[in-house]
């Protein structure tokens, strides 16, 4: 039998995490001809103690009481055009392999934009890999509930390895002055930027400490000069691989040369923890420091699509400041 | 050894996949070459044929026949 709960109903019971919803997105992203990051149990877990998560937005697809089908929401508010938005990021759309082709995608995906419409949320942004059937679905599925999901920016990478050679330096402690730096750079961002993420200091502290994989770097130990944070996460494709992805990069004040320590600082607290480094190219920070220190640009494209619901869409953006999930 | 047997040789070295693969199959969408190991083809591509590939140009050629052309058109202008 066929039911409709959320991702973490049943997990929340039996408190076992979020190992059931973990291992569908393994079992069925282990399909897509682009490997992604191993969203593991722990990760899962992690998202959703991001302050505000309503995890009844999140729903899934249950048959005979195992999961088949799911979609997540987590909250963000976006500066756009000025005015403030409480956007839903939806992510982690999963059918099991032998329930795809069944309608299953596009039924939890309109279920998720039903459910965070009703709780007030003013739209919804989400992403998909270039050439990925979801870009499909995902539309066809704003459509049916007669909103428009425009595809406002693509994101590209730039990715390097990490040799096991390079020193380790010390981890950085994002205490309060440096959640403080945050919150002036990303305040000062928002000021600039048609599309950007604002922060809640709770948010802040989520993202540069109690997220999965947490890192973070400063100059000089002065986060008010510039900082960097990001997160360490496995590779679906290769077990023993795993990635230090870029997340805020806030260049603040440094020239050339500190933003290169800055970079190179991250970079060396991961060492031997990560192997390879991806930056999303977003376009609201200067990234020619990354070129410099051998990052690459890969051919992995992701596309950022924004629906409201009341307003109008912008039919593209020349650059946006977002985490990408 | 032709630029595009040894580019096919590079490409199964660092993929795994036959070096006898379509040369107009796409790489990545077709033939699942993920990201990472695009980079990693990307910089071993450099070596084996002493070249400085463009990010965008390596990006652009997704067969193997668009990168036996890049990589001929790179060594010519070296």
């Amino acid at each position: 039998m066929q039911t409709l709960s959320t991702v973490a109903s049943k997990n929340s019971d039996s408190g076992s995490g979020f190992c059931e919803a973990a291992e569908l997105i393994a079992t069925s992203w282990r399909e897509n001809k682009e490997q992604a990051l191993d969203y593991n149990a722990a990760f899962l877990q992690s998202c959703y103690e991001y302050p505000g998560v309503d995890t009844s937005l999140s729903p899934a697809i249950f048959v005979d009481s195992r999961m088949v089908a799911m979609a997540s929401a987590f909250p963000r508010s976006v500066l756009f055009d000025r005015k403030l938005l409480r956007l839903a990021m939806l992510t982690f759309c999963t059918v099991a392999p032998e329930m795809k082709g069944k309608g299953l995608g596009l039924a939890v995906w309109r279920e998720c934009l039903q459910r965070v419409r009703a709780a007030g949320y003013d739209g919804a942004i989400h992403y998909c890999v270039e050439g990925n059937k979801s870009n499909f679905v995902t539309v066809a599925a704003a459509e049916t509930l007669g909103f428009e999901a425009c595809r406002v920016f693509t994101v590209q990478q730039l990715m390097r390895f990490i040799p096991e050679s390079t020193p380790t330096t010390k981890q950085c402690i994002s205490d309060v002055s440096f959640r403080r730096a945050f919150a002036t750079h990303a305040a000062r961002l928002a000021g600039k930027e048609q599309f950007a993420r604002t922060w809640s200091e709770r948010e802040i502290d989520w993202e540069c400490h109690r997220r999965y994989g947490a890192v973070c770097a400063s100059c000089n130990g002065n986060p008010d000069d510039g900082l960097l944070t990001g997160y360490v996460i496995g590779t679906a494709a290769d077990a023993g691989v795993r990635c230090l992805f870029f997340e805020n990069i806030f260049w603040g004040n440094l020239d050339d040369l500190g933003r290169e320590l800055l970079v190179t600082s991250l970079l060396s607290q991961v060492a031997g923890q990560a192997q390879i480094a991806a930056v999303p190219l977003f376009g609201y920070a200067d990234m020619s420091v990354f070129a410099r220190l051998g990052f690459r640009k890969t051919v992995r494209k992701t596309n950022l699509y924004l629906t409201v619901w009341n307003g109008v869409c912008p039919r593209t953006l020349s650059s946006a400041y977002m985490d990408l999930l | 050894m032709t630029i595009n047997e040894e580019a096919r040789s590079v490409i199964a070295e660092i993929t795994g996949l036959p070096t006898d693969i379509s040369g107009n199959a796409d790489l990545y969408s077709e033939l699942g070459v993920a990201s990472i190991k695009a980079i990693q083809l990307l910089i071993a591509l450099e070596e084996r044929f002493c070249i400085s590939v463009p990010d965008d140009q390596f990006i652009e050629a997704t067969t193997v026949e668009r990168l036996t052309e890049m990589i001929a058109r790179l060594k010519q202008s070296n």
